[in-house]
């Protein structure tokens, strides 16, 4: 019943376009909400304790909009458990245990299967926001021939070495709290700090350029559950130094090395989750690609020291980062290198 | 703050400003009290910058229990290699004494490539590598041999007063976040940075000194709620507490 009135739900919220429900081989749920153009298809994945709307809050803060208006087909998923999922029906044991790894081998693979069958294109190109860079680079190592043609990944931290209270502590605090719960309830704390501005210093953590009422409507409709097992993953890179998988083995940072699909990565200089210094190690492993790095930030020229958020939703976003991720995608191979 | 401590301790005649010359270049100008069996501490701020902007590290090392002196370096350092040679006169005008150094900006790069005989060094904004991408580090077309300051904008380097400087010592910045890398220097350091810190932020400083052997790095958002610009880093508590922390660890 709850996952039938979900799925209601995130229709009647639908902005635009369709939205297509799948099955994971694992059998959990994702969904992808499409925005169509005749052009080449593009995915776009969001990034921890969010969801699709990441890509599509509103009518100016949108990079959906922006690049379907440029012809793009644009996709955009929801992993499980996150924006239209969030009702369907699994396991508690199940998923308090989602991890990065799960939406990496199972999520992402059945998103980009779909959208090739859907389209009968042969390759489409991706882009991520922050632990949507993370995402790709697992399904990368375990896929190695997904069929990527180009890369955008926004503010996505790989190198975990010199931890700092935020990479520890905050991380431990959220696997403390989840204990008591298969997931932290990120959306309602969300929502009572979007209308009362509690005395916390989250808005700063989050953003630096975005304005009300963006900030109240992100509140409210982006923050999405975090779940025990992707913090557990990611508390292990402040003990290990980098992103592994889940049972501590496989460093992912190197898994980068072999990819071979041109990417431009984005950090923002007022960022306090994926700093630039960390995010740049996800740029510099990347040693077979046609590459690119680019720090939004008043000194690089732009208007804004970009923070975590403001780079997919920031009030300067459509103006300065949108034609970048445009601009890499649309750019030949020639051109990048 | 610090500025009103300064002139307490002048007009109660309480402070010795004592000075040992090194050379005509270098000189060490003992602030504060004088304290002969305390452990010294000389306190720099970089070409380009006024010097009083570190009174209140001094304070807050005098306070905290250790010599703070301050380097002041002639009117007549006008290239890098003068400002090199001038560095290293430290251990002329303390040879035999053990010490550390605390620096705010370029001249802590200064520091590190002299490799001077100091115990331990705090690096405070000081950038050890290149930039990581372009940015609007530049001088004016027109500059002459002297220039007004940074050569970056002064509204990225937040509240940071700035005096006129050497343009080959402006040159050697632009270097600095061009293309050089420090080495590995035989003093103990610890490394503050901030990401709001256009000069030093931390690409240009923990990822050129990961493969240190004796180093430590504090990111200043990692520890409070702000940012700091390159300027605010001279006010900010949280730079002090770390500094005085790493200056009273007991000896390896």
């Amino acid at each position: 019943m709850m996952h039938w009135f979900g799925i209601l739900l995130a229709l009647a919220a639908e902005p635009k376009g369709e939205v297509h429900f799948l099955t994971t081989e694992d059998g959990a749920q994702v969904a992808l909400h499409h925005r169509p153009a005749d052009g080449p298809p593009v995915l776009l994945v969001h990034g921890i304790s969010s969801n699709y709307r990441c890509w599509d809050l509103e009518e100016g803060r949108s990079l959906a909009s922006t690049l379907q208006r440029a012809g793009r087909d644009v996709w955009l998923l929801d992993l499980r458990g996150h924006g239209a999922t969030k009702g369907a029906k699994s396991p508690y044991w199940s998923r308090r245990g989602w991890s990065v790894d799960d939406y990496g081998r199972y999520d992402l693979p059945a998103a980009i299967d779909f959208v090739l069958k859907k389209t009968e294109a042969s390759e489409l190109d991706y882009v991520g926001h922050s632990m949507g860079g993370l995402v790709v680079t697992v399904a990368l190592a375990h896929r190695p021939e997904l069929p990527l043609d180009r890369m955008v990944i926004l503010a996505t931290p790989m190198d975990f070495t010199d931890p700092d209270l935020v990479s520890t502590w905050g991380l431990a605090l959220g696997r403390t709290l989840g204990f008591f719960s298969s997931v932290l309830p990120s959306p309602l704390a969300a929502r009572i700090h979007g209308r009362f501005r509690l005395p916390l210093p989250v808005d700063e953590m989050l953003f630096t350029d975005l304005s009300s009422p963006a900030r109240e409507r992100m509140y409210d409709e982006i923050v999405s559950p975090l779940f025990l097992g992707e913090l557990r993953q990611l508390w292990a890179t402040s003990e290990h130094a980098y992103f592994m998988d889940e049972d501590h083995e496989q460093r992912y940072i190197e898994e980068l090395s072999s990819v071979r699909v041109p990417t431009r990565v984005i950090a923002g200089r007022g960022d306090r989750i994926a700093p630039v210094d960390r995010v740049y190690g996800f740029y510099s492993a990347l040693h077979s690609a046609p590459k690119d790095f680019v720090v939004a930030g008043k000194a690089t020229g732009f208007s804004a020291d970009y923070g975590h958020l403001d780079l997919p939703l920031g009030d300067h976003a459509e103006a300065e980062i949108y034609p970048l991720v445009l601009e890499w995608l649309t750019m030949d191979e020639e051109e990048s290198k | 703050m610090s500025t009103l401590f300064a002139s307490y301790l002048l007009l109660s005649g309480t402070m010795f400003l004592s000075e040992a010359v090194a050379s005509e270049d270098l000189h060490v100008v003992d602030a504060g009290h004088s304290f002969e069996r305390r452990h010294r501490v000389l306190v720099a701020s970089s070409p380009g910058v006024n010097p009083m902007v570190t009174l209140r590290w001094e304070e807050a090392l005098e306070n905290g229990g250790f010599d703070a002196w301050r380097l002041s370096l002639g009117s007549n350092v006008d290239t890098p290699e003068r400002l090199f040679r001038a560095i290293s006169d430290v251990e002329k005008v303390w040879a035999n004494t053990e010490y550390s150094i605390v620096a705010h900006g370029y001249i802590g790069r200064f520091f590190v490539d002299a490799n001077v005989g100091a115990q331990r060094m705090v690096l405070v904004g000081a950038p050890l590598g290149p930039q990581v991408t372009d940015t609007r580090i530049g001088l004016p077309p027109n500059a002459g041999v002297v220039v007004d300051g940074l050569p970056w904008p002064a509204e990225l380097l937040g509240r940071l007063p700035q005096v006129e400087l050497p343009r080959a010592i402006a040159e050697m910045y632009l270097q600095f976040s061009a293309s050089s890398v420090a080495d590995d220097p035989d003093a103990e350091v610890l490394l503050i940075s901030s990401g709001a810190d256009v000069v030093a932020p931390p690409e240009c400083v923990r990822l050129p000194s990961l493969d240190w052997t004796d180093r430590s790095f504090v990111r200043v958002e990692g520890v409070g709620p702000h940012s700091s610009t390159h300027g605010d880093l001279l006010r900010n508590p949280i730079v002090e507490r770390q500094m005085l922390r790493f200056l009273r660890k007991p000896k390896k």
